[in-house]
């Protein structure tokens, strides 16, 4: 019953090339194979920009995700030999750069992902374009660092899921393969991975809620204390 | 297709496709017939939705990377590709032929440090341990140096020797036979005992 008919902004074209070279991936990784240095690095520089965003989505931190990202594409190198070509390569890439992430996140500690180090950073692709003032490029980051705290708060079994369809916009019978899970399974992960989310969203609202009620009571009454 | 009414488990099942839109037409109008009269449902669809805006519209900022440089500096160091840029198509096996120079090199230099002669160094050469049952006698930097390396002579650690015993730049050494001398058992000295 489910068909993979959508096709969201973030998907890209798996086999179509788009950077001028006709050479569609199997083409470049029968060359990689056949000794073709070029061709190899013409698979890296079309796919980079999909790996470094799928760990940094993961990870949650630019440094990481760019190690994670060239330590996938090293392991594709690696295993050149091996590439089955019934199935499409950003598939191994995307299984590859989500094992690493997993993995990478299970070694963390629960704190340590919160870490937010480089949240500072300039953000030239998203940065701020519905905003119109800096209230609300300020409400926008707040918003966006709760969004990345609840993502953080789920196991990275949901998270990986939950990013693969809602920021790569894959199918869940592609996700099914990335993740070495059925398509049950899978569906199951995203339907309870929103859940999660939600609740963790929504708890963090209302514990804001409080906190601006404490405080606007707090202020209240120091301000009538002070009064002669 | 007409759809089938389903029931509120049923719907559940499909709410992630449905939320995701990956569903065909037919179920997608069965879920939509099924959520106008649903509230519950209806409820649970509209929090699962709010969730994906809210995952779509705050992704992780992202920049623009060049990763190739790292990989091929990475590459290089795994001796995977040569250091001149630009391989040429053609040889089947190029990446394995690559390795033979490397493997060569590396096995030319376990070779040589496998074959070095060990010549004790005074000062250098330091005993593995120190036993308090085995006699140590202290001998000259001469003696140390002319003695074969089959007598048992090992420089002791630097840290172990006072200033006194320093004798021009040398650490003096000290005797460790290789065995005990023989000693004999008190009861085998009593004549008559057995």
């Amino acid at each position: 019953m489910a068909t993979e008919s959508d096709s969201p902004p973030a998907a890209e074209a798996a086999s179509v090339p788009t950077d001028g070279d006709p050479r569609t991936d199997a083409d470049l990784i029968r060359d990689a194979q056949a000794g073709d240095e070029d061709a190899f690095a013409r698979i890296v520089r079309r796919h980079q920009q999909r790996a470094y965003r799928t760990a940094r989505n993961l990870v949650g931190n630019h440094e990481d995700a760019v190690d994670l990202s060239q330590e996938a594409f090293l392991r594709v190198f690696r295993n050149l030999e091996r590439f089955d070509f019934q199935h499409e390569f950003t598939t191994w890439l995307y299984r590859i750069v989500t094992n690493l992430a997993i993995d990478a996140l299970r070694r963390r500690r629960p704190t340590a992902s919160t870490s937010g180090a480089d949240e500072d950073e300039p953000s030239p692709d998203l940065e701020d374009e519905d905003a119109t003032t800096p209230l609300e490029a300020v409400t926008r980051d707040e918003t966006r660092e709760e969004v990345r705290a609840c993502i953080e708060s789920l196991a990275p079994h949901f998270r990986a899921v939950l990013q693969l369809r809602e920021l790569e916009g894959l199918p869940c019978t592609e996700i099914a393969e990335i993740v070495g899970a059925t398509h049950v399974t899978v569906r199951w992960r995203l339907h309870r991975g929103r859940k999660l989310f939600l609740e963790e969203w929504e708890r963090r609202q209302r514990m804001a809620q409080k906190g601006a009620l404490h405080t606007a009571t707090h202020n209240d009454s120091n301000t009538r204390a002070q009064r002669p | 297709m007409t759809a089938i009414p389903m029931n509120c488990q049923e719907i559940e099942s499909q709410l992630p496709l449905y939320v995701g839109e990956e569903l065909e037409a037919s179920a997608r109008e069965t879920v939509r017939v099924h959520l106008e009269v649903c509230d519950a449902c209806s409820r649970q669809m509209d929090g699962l939705a709010r969730a994906r805006r809210l995952v779509q519209q705050h992704a992780e900022p992202t920049r623009e990377v060049d990763l190739w440089p790292g990989i091929r500096a990475a590459l290089v160091e795994e001796g995977r590709l040569s250091a001149a840029p630009g391989a040429t198509a053609g040889a089947g096996r190029s990446w394995a032929w690559r390795l033979v120079p490397a493997a060569a090199l590396a096995a030319a230099a376990a070779i040589l440090i496998m074959t070095r002669p060990q010549t004790p160094t005074p000062g250098r050469d330091i005993a593995p341990e120190r036993s308090a049952e085995l006699p140590l006698a202290e001998v000259s930097p001469a003696a140390f140096e002319a003695a074969p390396r089959s007598s048992g002579l090992r420089a002791l650690p630097a840290g172990e020797a006072s200033m006194a015993d320093t004798v021009g730049g040398y650490v003096p050494v000290r005797i460790k036979p290789l065995r005990p001398a023989p000693t004999t058992h008190p009861l085998e000295t009593l004549a008559g005992y057995r």
